[in-house]
């Protein structure tokens, strides 16, 4: 007979044949299959029910068809390893061993499981007695559940522990046996500071919580798990510090976590673009990071921290825009230089924002703004110059972009080859050929070296983009364009909030507290509170008077 | 996505793409490529009565540094001229010889000729206050003894390829260091000058200095075109209204700066007190003056309290002020004579030319102002009679980490 039960749309394996006489088993392996299929029918149908672990579909008493349910729901996929143990006098008992290859730690199996439960000698009378022996005694593995449900054995095994099904049992035992090939914690790449941890999250979701256990050894750090993706189940890790984080913003971000609904969940960047709360900002409202001391130090000021399994970038809520121009190195250098090295970048922001934009507006509108001897020199520059300023200016930028898109593409090896070739030969050879004024290439390396000093990318990207759209405002009217723009900008960005807290805070609104942290970076002993609107349920973060004095004088022998 | 959205979407684009490329449309874009940088300009009169305006135009390929790093070796600018029967016509009528534009926001002098300033410049200075590319910051200088169109054409210098950067230089550099011409002479102050009661407006003088027209020109060396002649500043054009009336030396120059407050440096020459023949030069550090007006008596008075101090800068003979205290202030008496020699020699000349340039009358106003009333219509006559009292309070404050001048075995 031929069953045939085709659904695209529930994406859920659905077609089958069953070609041969039917006995007792294979009834009731039928309805068993005709039970799940159901089921996950419902569930695809409405996904958002799945994250909690779903009733219906249990295991079946005959491991039989539960080794055939398996197998089936994983549509025999090649790296599912179904091992049948036979235990007890004469092979009484059946084990099943049920794992993917790949995600456990096969060492561990083979000697806390497998080893341990062929050794077995003792007289056990029924299977249940059985089980509950594995269960308290055989299995030497720290963590062992107990299911009835086949969906989230399934899961389990899925997701890498190992599934033990005795025969006549209709529940199971999975043990927490997961272990894979994994990259080593390294240095972030993206977030390379001198000074400072040289640790960077990995793609593991529980590699990436220890070390941020590492940096709070405190109980009140909370790491509550979620799972999103209907297929690809990713789980999902809230951590924040009870008592320091509003418990109004977590559950904030618990509801806007829960409310998404999609399939899979490949990078963070996918939940921040579901959640953040301006979705059509050049500027991302949620900061992102792969540093755990830069996590750790949020996590401190009372925000919140989102980890993703399967990549090691975290976001970070609520963020604000001055975040994004902070390297957790200005916490950890002397105080002059970070605060020096902060106006760099905030200049640096500006720079890659509006440089090209100026060079057009002054070249095109107002020659009378610069010295003469420097518009001469611009102007001397300019001469045999085919196109106007602002084409030339998009051009070179555009330019610009493809090296730089080209030199993140390539093999590690060749990127360097082609930002220098590219660089270097286009750069020069433009010039030299007439097409773009040497003073156009100096405007454009500039602004591609400021763009680059942002210690966070996402936010450069927004000034990349802007940066065309202020080179037309300012090849169309001038400097009155920039300034439209810097002011439609202005309105922008302070209109944005990111989980209720303004984005421009503490520039606006005013939040004079917090210009502690702003421009300058005031000494620790200085920091007292934490930020205002992020850190209002624990404001006081250390004790006063800690300025290092010299030691109470002991009389005159100072001198000596 | 909702059609709705998508459609309000699709309809703001478009609006703005329309409206953006109609209502804008680049307005007065001009490329810097286009422009004609004029540095200095210049205002004649023709024979036949038309304005005629003199420009230099900068070449920005021959000033600025090429691409190669190398410096051109061609003449940094070109000197045009054009008439018309005002200013601002001439100015336009340019166009027709002048393949670039010539944009006025890099003019820093305004040069008029002698002939041209003697006649009154009141025709031009509405142009110049009124245009909004041309600046107000531009120095007015007047030309003696040549048409601007005459001096435009020779002058150039040695260590600059602009003229303007040398005029600019060198009127920088005697303001701060001689204090010997009117101090920051622009257009603006001189406007300020003209419509003040009671002050009459000064510009600053320039002269040109032929060179030797066979003078051999070293190949080697000086690529570019000879020097033919370059310019002597100093001094000052004296107005009444707008008309120029004469000229001041640069030393009565110097007496008029010491009554408005405006002496910054320079150098004062005195006799060494205890040597026959031999001279002391003594540098002004910084000074101070305040004068006041005052009517008594159907008399007008003025009364100018001058404050010096300057620093020893050389002694020819031999000296040693340590040992002769007697000596130093003998050199303070000197000195506060020698400023008072100045400063009478300067309103002498005011007085000889009948020109309140010191500003006396507006004083007198702002102080007295129902004297002055009466006073006003008649002030070219008080000026002439007017009593001037000199308070001249002159201090020697340094002689350098040498006490004793050397001396010969």
């Amino acid at each position: 007979m031929e069953l045939l039960c085709s659904s695209a749309k529930y994406r859920v394996p659905t077609q089958f044949t069953v070609n041969k006489t039917l006995d007792k088993d294979d009834l009731l392996m039928l309805r068993s299959l005709t039970r799940l299929l159901r089921k996950n029918m419902w569930a695809a149908s409405k996904p958002s029910q799945t994250k909690k672990d779903s009733t219906g579909g249990p295991l079946s008493k005959n491991v039989k068809v539960n080794e055939t349910l398996i197998k089936q729901s994983f549509g025999n996929s090649s790296d599912l390893v179904v091992r049948e143990l036979r235990v007890g006098p004469g092979g009484r008992f059946t084990v099943l061993v049920v794992y993917v290859d790949g995600l456990v730690d096969k060492t561990l199996i083979s000697e806390n499981l497998i080893e341990r439960i062929s050794d077995q000698t003792a007289k056990w009378c029924n299977p249940e007695q059985a089980y509950d022996d594995l269960k308290n005694r055989i299995i030497a593995v720290s963590d062992v559940k107990e299911t009835g449900d086949l969906d989230n054995f399934l899961n389990h095994v899925a997701r890498g522990d190992c599934g033990l099904i005795i025969n006549d049992v209709a529940k199971a035992l999975v043990a927490d046996t997961r272990g894979w090939a994994q990259r080593k914690i390294e240095e972030p790449t993206t977030e390379a500071t001198i000074r400072g941890a040289k640790e960077g999250f990995v793609e593991t979701l529980r590699t990436n919580t220890s070390l941020l256990r590492r940096r709070v050894k405190h109980p009140r750090l909370r790491i509550e798990e979620h799972e999103i993706g209907t297929i690809s189940k990713t789980s999902v890790a809230i951590a924040y510090i009870s008592g320091l984080a509003d418990e109004k913003v977590v559950q904030e971000v618990r509801n806007r976590l829960g409310r998404i609904n999609v399939d899979s969940i490949q990078e963070s960047g996918q939940i921040e673009e579901l959640i953040e709360d301006a979705p059509f900002s050049p500027f991302p409202t949620i900061l992102r990071t792969e540093r755990p001391d830069k996590v750790a130090g949020a996590l401190f000021e009372g925000r919140i921290a989102i980890l993703t399994d399967g990549t090691p970038f975290a976001l970070i809520v609520p963020a604000t825009f001055t975040m994004f121009l902070t390297s957790p190195e200005d916490y950890f250098e002397r105080t002059f230089m970070a605060s020096a090295v902060r106006a760099i970048r905030y200049l640096s922001f500006f720079t890659s924002l509006t440089l090209p934009s100026l060079y057009v507006a002054v070249t095109t509108f107002h020659q009378e703004m610069l010295p003469t001897p420097l518009i001469l020199n611009i102007a001397s520059q300019r001469e045999g110059v085919p196109f106007p300023a602002v084409v030339e200016a998009l051009l070179m930028e555009v330019l610009f972009e493809i090296l730089r898109e080209a030199g993140v593409r390539l093999p590690r090896i060749v990127g360097p080859a082609v930002s220098i070739i590219g660089g270097l030969v286009i750069g020069e050879a433009a010039m030299r050929a007439g097409l773009v004024s040497p003073i156009m290439v100096v405007v454009v390396a500039a602004t591609g070296i400021a763009s680059f000093a942002t210690p966070v990318f996402s936010v450069a990207i927004g000034a990349r983009l802007l940066r065309f759209i202020m080179v037309l405002l300012a090849g169309s009217i001038g400097f009155f364009g920039i300034v439209a723009g810097l002011f439609a900008l202005a309105t922008h960005l302070t209109s944005l909030r990111s989980f209720g807290v303004p984005f421009m805070e503490p520039i606006a609104p005013a939040v004079v507290s917090q210009f502690k942290d702003l421009l300058a970076r005031v000494p620790w002993w200085a920091m007292h509170t934490r930020p205002a609107l992020v850190g209002h349920k624990d404001l006081v973060r250390q004790g006063y008077d800690q300025k290092p004095k010299p030691p109470a004088s002991s009389g005159k022998d100072t001198h000596r | 996505m909702s059609p709705k959205w998508l459609s309000k979407f699709i309809s703001f684009i478009f609006m703005t793409a329309f409206l953006a490329s109609t209502l804008t449309g680049c307005w007065s874009r001009r490329e810097i490529e286009t422009l004609g940088f004029v540095t200095a300009l210049g205002v004649d009169r023709t024979e036949e009565g038309e304005i005629e305006i003199t420009v230099h135009i900068a070449k920005p390929f021959a000033v600025a540094r090429g691409t190669e790093g190398g410096v051109s070796t061609e003449k940094g600018f070109w000197t045009v001229s054009s008439t018309g029967s005002t200013a601002f016509e001439a100015m336009r009528n340019l166009l027709l010889q002048s393949p670039r534009r010539p944009f006025y926001a890099h003019n820093r002098f305004i040069l008029i000729g002698e002939e041209y300033a003697r006649a009154g410049v009141k025709d031009i200075l509405d142009l110049f206050a009124r245009n909004g590319e041309t600046r107000r910051l531009a120095r007015v200088e007047v030309i003696k003894g040549s048409t601007a169109k005459d001096f435009m054409q020779q002058v150039e210098f040695e260590l600059e390829r602009l003229p303007s950067e040398g005029e600019e230089g060198i009127s920088r550099s005697v303001e701060v260091g001689l204090s010997s011409q009117p101090v920051e002479c622009t257009l603006n102050s001189f406007l300020q000058w003209l419509e003040t009661e009671g002050m009459e407006p000064i510009a600053v003088r320039l002269e040109l200095i032929p060179k030797k027209p066979d003078a051999p020109i070293n190949v080697g060396e000086l690529l570019r075109e000879q020097v033919r002649a370059s310019s002597k500043h100093g001094g000052a054009a004296v107005f009444k209204g707008d008309k120029l009336v004469g000229w001041l030396d640069e030393t009565e120059m110097r007496g008029v700066n010491w009554v408005t407050g405006k002496v910054k440096s320079g150098i004062l020459v005195i006799d060494q007190p205890n040597e026959k023949g031999k001279l002391v030069s003594l540098e002004i550090l910084r000074a101070k003056s305040k004068f006041q007006p005052e009517v008594k008596n159907a008399q007008v008075s003025v009364t100018v309290k001058i404050e010096a101090e300057a620093s020893l800068g050389e002694i020819q003979g031999t000296l040693d002020p340590m040992k002769y205290p007697q000596a130093w202030t003998e050199m303070e008496s000197q000195m506060a004579e020698a400023i008072k020699r100045e400063v009478m020699a300067a309103i002498s000349k005011a007085k000889e030319l009948n020109s309140d340039i010191f500003g006396f009358g507006a004083a007198l106003n702002r102080k007295q102002p129902k004297e002055w009333a009466s006073l006003k219509d008649r002030w070219d006559l008080e000026f002439q009679r007017i009593d001037v009292k000199l308070e001249v309070e002159a201090k020697l404050r340094r002689m350098g980490l040498v006490t004793r001048s050397s001396e010969p075995k």
